[in-house]
């Protein structure tokens, strides 16, 4: 059990957030993480309309002691971008669950979220 | 003792290389082979960069097709860097089966390569954040990416160096830095023929000693094998149309915002 994670969102196993309203969901990358891996340096992020199947690479990123590719949990439409975390990076690391959001997808097949995990089943960073 | 796969040695160029080291990242992303080491030589040489640099920023393009230097962007992340003398070594492993906290991964992967450097009687230690020195001199350099759990972590680890041909290929910023550098990095870098006063290295000899170094201190048994057909596939595939492409290895710069739409 990981305490240091809210409730209220899902999580993937690559370090991200998945919070979901209505068949909108939200993704970002975990603050645990961020503090251990300390301030992101280089995103790459998904173009706002684009179609983005389950598995496919939403976004690259690279922090100073870590780099990694994000796959996306779901089938769907990127509807929102972060732009600002382009530019400013390191504000994934000041608010990772709030401002330091990475892309906004519209699902196509809510069941998907099944896949993902509850705070309880990710373990400690 | 846990079992791995270990790949045949083989010596190719920078593409195809970069190339194998996706298809197996992707291969045990979806569980279709196991966690995997292999050692390569590149052929030939080649400057690499991290996913996020620009290549034409980094990299004196003119130079490098003098000296038939290749090329190409990594998927991992980090700087520039010019293989030529060198074994390099990639692993791709689950995050799941080291148990290790986020940042624990390089230095634990990386005793392969200093318990390998000791088994030639070289003693040598970690320096965060993802080198290893032999005398406060850098032998070993390491790159890693993560996708879905899965960490592909390559590394150098270097024979031989030619401060001067690194440096006529890399651009420094202030050319009247040059000079300065050459020599710093000169006194900094050090590499395994320097080390034991030795040009002559058998090559089949060095990967035992590393692969016996990993083999003890990841505490697993490896299996010889070969890439699968499946991994072959996305190999070539990803050869031809990702790290040969102008598109991935150039204009990343112009694109490195978003990835596109479909």
């Amino acid at each position: 059990m990981n305490k240091d994670l809210p409730t209220n969102l899902l999580y993937n196993t690559d370090y991200s957030w998945v919070k979901i309203e209505g068949d909108i969901a939200t993704l970002g990358i975990i603050k645990p993480a961020c503090d251990k891996i300390e301030e992101f340096v280089f995103v790459k992020l998904p173009e706002k309309g684009q179609k983005i199947k389950k598995g496919e690479t939403y976004s690259s990123l690279e922090a100073i002691k870590w780099s990694g590719h994000l796959s996306s949990p779901f089938t769907g439409e990127i509807i929102e971008v972060n732009e600002e975390i382009f530019d400013e990076p390191s504000i994934i690391n000041e608010d990772p669950y709030g401002k330091g959001w990475i892309a906004k997808i519209k699902l196509e097949n809510e069941e998907e979220k099944n896949d993902l995990l509850t705070s309880e089943k990710v373990k400690d960073v | 003792m846990k079992k791995w796969r270990i790949l045949e040695t083989i010596e190719e160029s920078g593409a195809k290389q970069m190339a194998i080291d996706e298809a197996m990242l992707i291969a045990r992303i979806n569980n279709l082979v196991p966690n995997t080491l292999r050692f390569f030589t590149w052929k030939p040489s080649a400057i690499t960069i991290g996913f996020f640099q620009d290549l034409e920023q980094e990299i004196n393009l003119n130079k490098a097709k003098d000296l038939k230097v290749d090329v190409i962007r990594r998927y991992s992340g980090g700087g520039a860097v010019f293989h030529e003398d060198e074994l390099t070594y990639s692993l791709v492993v689950s995050e799941k089966d080291l148990s290790l906290n986020i940042l624990d991964s390089y230095k634990y992967l990386c005793q392969g390569v200093i318990k390998g450097l000791e088994n030639l009687g070289i003693e040598a230690e970690f320096k965060p954040i993802n080198d290893i020195l032999v005398n406060n001199k850098k032998i070993s350099g390491n790159a890693q990416t993560r996708k879905e759990g899965i960490i592909l972590q390559h590394g150098t680890i270097l024979l031989s160096v030619n401060v001067e041909k690194m440096f006529s290929l890399l651009k420094v910023s202030n050319e009247k830095l040059k000079g300065k550098m050459i020599a710093s990095v000169k006194e900094g870098v050090t590499s395994i023929k320097n080390e034991l006063s030795s040009s002559d290295l058998d090559m089949k000899y060095l990967e035992k000693v590393f692969r016996q170094g990993f083999s003890k201190t990841l505490n697993v048994d490896f299996e010889e094998d070969v890439l699968s057909e499946k991994e072959k596939d996305i190999a070539q595939e990803l050869e031809r149309d990702k790290y040969l492409s102008v598109d991935w290895n150039y204009k990343q710069k112009y694109n490195n915002r978003f990835y596109g739409k479909n």
